[in-house]
């Protein structure tokens, strides 16, 4: 087991090194003249010279990209003329807009993104297994395709739509809820929570619909297999054969699923962080992008990678845990 | 209404005459009454109905009637479709909740168990009639442990306590014969063999103490000499707990040195049912004797064959050497020891012979057979195909010999191409030669259809539209199609019925002789190569351990292995089988 997380780790951080290269290389190898977007507006031949070296770009490429990983674990000095700034580990620069570090601009988008995330999960979650495993246990025809039709128009729904008649209905009409406006988890958490109320259901709405159906095909063959006819052969009533030899069979390959989701929930749900204000992550890439900001999309990037990897390696630890069978070898 | 009645007083008052002398309380069970004490399972008109697709109903048992006394053992035999499968499910109440319409009664107890409450049957299961099933790697919950299944089936019928319960598993599967019982127990399904794993489920059957056991083809699964354990254990659970037995199987053998009594079904109705001697050595029905003449036999007389006297026979493939081994999931460092499905064969294939090919899952058989054809790469050794170096030939050198190299799988269902009508699926070899016209083709087709006994006209139809054994016969005029020297048939008969294999087994006599054939026979049932083949060859663990000629190997084994499978063959004759069945328990003993 320990072995196991270990290897796993260690394919983390070359999957990784690999994704770091390929987008530093594609950014700043590319087209674009970073120099030029570092300089910004009205900038003199002699100013670009200057800010070309203090960033290093007179180097070779290799060497920009080593000093680059350099900075991401021992952090990193700039010099521009006389005056020194340190930018300590992890170091991913400073953005050309903004002049903020990366680091802090992740730092102070990831618990949004986090938040939004979670929350959409369990709500999905929720929403999703629980209306799969009522259409299957229910044996109610009716109800079954009731349900799959409602899990299909939230399926297809665009997610700006969903957001829209949300903030409409509640925020407006009802006024049941304020209009949404970020406010952390450390800093007040019932408000925090009332805040992500909306964007949680207009994700839930839209993710959910993929649990349900997963959970009901994944019934549906727990259901039909040998061993559950064998439980019923001996006598155990229908709610110990659901509960202590379908459940469990049936809803492992949701872990995935879930892990998965919850990595691209954090990273790119742009439309929903747009529609209801929220700083995320997805926010921030959508605003490096429109202004050219290499630093901050590499260190995005590098940043949302990072999270799908460590999703991946979580899902497969936990299905381990789950089902016996699986070997961590 | 009141005749149904008084039914249900008078088996409820042989019930209780039975439960008073026998056992409600668990640990008198052992050593109970013999045999003849009132029957404990009692079905009566039973009759089960499936509504098909079309508002059409299939009736899968029809009026069927019999009664099993305490302690005996009845043996249900019929082929595929016979109705026993779904007889077996309705004794346990199994198709309440589905769509099937059951009618008639099951008398176990005291209690109808066609007309009982859920609840009432619930209660009854395990732990007054239990059940082992067909295939047992999937019969068992892959997420639990062995024990702990065993001891949640316990706990639900009795008021044991946790600790009580995990003893009895252990005690259970100590009576099963798995080693080190109270270790074993907290293992899950995928680290048992599939014999350990039958047995665990015989343990879980045992574990209530029921009255009636029935096992529904308990052993097909399983390869022949762990299904003589299985056989051999079930016989011996019965004597020492007094349980009766309902064992159903599609072969008279696997009854016939256990069962006292025999039914055997066709088409949902008991045509013939008796004691066992008399009904598989003296059998009256015609279908029963249709049944018994189609089993490929150990005793039957060897078939005559037409020897090439005198002169040496030409050797058409020459293997020397040969090995196959396959890598297993190495870490980043170390590598793993590969698997050697096969392990340094060597053998000549004489032109115009059957050589035979057995050996249990696992040996290395397919694995032959395939590389004979090229269809895997060997490790390391060579095949000579008429001269030509077939094992290190390049794709492109071999395709021109590729014609004269055909196969015929086992399961004729998903070796067909669903999509593709079954002329066009016996066409595609010669399309790919592309010699000859489009038209030709399809005479060439539709003769060989004839030849193999299908219907030309049905050259447009599709592999779902036929029964196994005509779509093995597809199989066999596509592999025939390009006039190949060799022909490999790889378990051809292993998923048909005795009566279609009997069919499939004679049409490959006749086209082996017609096209002057080489064969290679791979099988796992030794009755069935002893009906074909020349020669046979044994293997195990990618080893051949024996190479002799049909007559030699089959009454003068040479390895000791050899003779283990051919002890282990289920034979028809019940006081036979008997005999053997005491010759296996003696060599245990003595091992």
């Amino acid at each position: 087991m320990i072995g196991y997380v270990v290897r796993r780790l260690v394919g983390a951080v070359i999957v990784l090194l690999v994704l770091s290269a390929v987008v530093y290389g594609l950014f700043y190898a590319g087209p674009s003249n970073p120099a030029l977007l570092a300089c910004g507006k009205g900038c003199t031949p002699d100013h670009l010279a200057e800010v070309k070296s203090a960033m290093g770009l007179d180097k070779s490429l290799g060497d920009q990209y080593l000093s680059f990983l350099h900075g991401i674990f021992f952090g990193h000095d700039y010099s521009s003329g006389p005056s020194v700034r340190s930018c300590p580990a992890p170091c991913l620069g400073y953005s050309f807009e903004t002049d903020q570090s990366v680091t802090s601009i992740l730092t102070s988008a990831l618990p949004v993104s986090a938040s939004l995330a979670l929350g959409a999960l369990v709500l999905s979650l929720l929403l999703g297994v629980g209306s799969g495993l009522v259409t299957v246990l229910s044996g109610r025809r009716w109800l079954d395709r009731g349900l799959n039709a409602v899990v299909l128009l939230g399926y297809s729904t665009p997610v700006f739509l969903v957001a829209l008649v949300l903030l409409i209905v509640f925020c407006s009409d009802l006024k049941w809820l304020p209009f949404p406006n970020y406010v952390p988890l450390t800093q007040n958490p019932g408000q925090w929570a009332q805040n992500l109320l909306l964007p949680w259901i207009a994700l839930a709405l839209i993710g959910s619909a993929s649990y349900a159906r997963m959970t009901r095909a994944q019934m549906l063959e727990t259901l039909s297999e040998d061993h559950v006819r064998t439980a019923r052969a001996y006598g155990l009533s229908e709610r110990r054969v659901i509960t202590g030899h379908v459940l469990r069979g049936a809803l492992t390959p949701l872990v995935t699923m879930a892990a998965i989701d919850l990595a691209a929930i954090m990273t790119s749900a742009v439309l929903t962080e747009s529609m209801f204000g929220l700083p995320g992550i997805g926010h921030a890439l959508v605003d490096a992008v429109h202004g050219g900001d290499l630093p901050v999309i590499v260190g995005v990037t590098v940043a949302a990678g990072s999270l799908y990897i460590l999703a991946n390696a979580l899902a497969d630890i936990l299905y381990a845990a789950i089902d016996p069978r699986v070997e961590l070898a | 209404m009141t005749a149904a009645g008084a039914d249900a007083g008078e088996h409820a008052v042989i019930a209780g005459a039975a439960g008073a002398a026998g056992a409600p309380l668990p640990e008198q069970s052992a050593g109970r009454g013999p045999a003849g004490s009132g029957p404990v399972l009692d079905v009566r008109g039973l009759s089960i109905d499936f509504p098909v697709r079309g508002g059409q109903v299939v009736h899968a048992v029809k009026d069927l009637s019999f009664s099993v006394p305490a302690g005996a053992a009845l043996g249900i035999v019929g082929q595929s479709g016979s109705g026993k499968s779904a007889t077996a499910l309705a004794l346990l109440g199994l198709h309440r909740n589905t769509s099937a319409r059951v009618s008639g009664q099951v008398w176990l107890n005291g209690v109808d168990l066609v007309a009982a409450s859920d609840a009432e049957v619930r209660g009854l299961r395990a732990s007054q009639i239990a059940m082992v099933f067909q295939d047992p790697l999937t019969a068992l919950d892959p997420f639990h442990t062995i024990g702990d299944q065993i001891a949640e089936v316990y706990r639900v019928h009795t008021k044991a306590s946790r600790a009580q319960a995990r003893a009895r598993a252990i005690e259970v599967l100590d009576h099963v014969r798995i080693p080190e019982a109270a270790r074993r127990a907290r293992s899950h399904p995928h680290e048992f063999s599939g014999g350990m794993r039958q047995r665990a489920l015989i343990a879980m059957a045992l574990a209530c103490r029921p009255k009636v056991l029935v096992a529904d083809e308990p052993t097909t699964a399983l390869d022949v000499t762990v299904q003589a354990q299985i056989l051999d254990l079930l016989d011996e659970v019965r004597a020492e707990t007094g349980m009766a037995l309902v064992l159903i199987s599609h072969d008279l053998g696997v009854v016939a040195g256990t069962a006292d009594e025999v039914l055997v079904m066709n088409e949902g109705e008991a045509v013939e049912r008796g004691p066992a001697e008399r009904v598989l050595l003296e059998p009256q029905d015609p279908y029963t004797q249709g049944l018994l003449a189609a089993m490929p036999r150990l005793d039957a007389p060897l078939p005559g064959r037409a020897g090439q006297a005198g002169a040496e026979p030409e050797v058409l493939v020459r293997v020397e050497d040969l090995a196959k081994h396959f890598r297993r999931g190495g870490s980043l460092l170390g590598r793993a020891e590969p698997f050697r499905a096969v392990d340094g064969v060597s053998l000549e294939l004489r032109a115009g012979e059957t050589l035979g090919l057995v050996g249990e899952s696992g040996s290395g058989k397919t694995t032959l057979a395939r590389m004979l054809v090229r269809l895997l790469t060997p490790t390391s050794g060579t095949v000579v195909f008429a001269g030509n170096p077939i094992s290190t030939l390049s794709e492109r050198e071999l395709r021109p010999l590729r014609r004269d190299l055909q196969m015929v799988f086992q399961d004729p269902l998903s070796s067909l191409n669903p999509r593709r009508s079954v002329g066009e699926t016996i066409a595609d070899p010669l399309r790919i030669a592309g010699t000859s016209s489009d038209a030709e083709i399809r005479a060439t087709v539709r003769e060989l259809m004839a030849k193999v006994g299908l219907d030309p006209e049905t050259y447009d139809r599709f592999p779902h539209e036929f029964s196994g054994g005509m779509r093995q016969r597809v199989g066999i005029a596509r592999a025939l199609a390009p006039r190949p020297k060799l022909l490999i048939c790889d378990e051809p008969v292993a998923s048909l019925d005795v009566s279609t294999q009997a069919v499939i087994l004679e049409l490959l006599k006749e086209v082996q002789r017609e096209y002057g054939l080489t064969v290679v026979f791979v099988a796992h049932d030794l009755a069935v190569v002893r009906q074909v083949a020349d020669r046979v060859a044994v293997m195990r663990f990618g080893q051949i351990v024996e190479l002799a000629d049909a007559a030699t190997l089959f009454d003068a084994p040479q390895h000791e292995y050899t003779r283990t499978l051919l002890d282990a063959v289920p034979v028809v004759d019940p006081v036979a089988a008997r005999e053997k069945r005491e010759k296996r328990r003696l060599a245990l003993a003595a091992g």
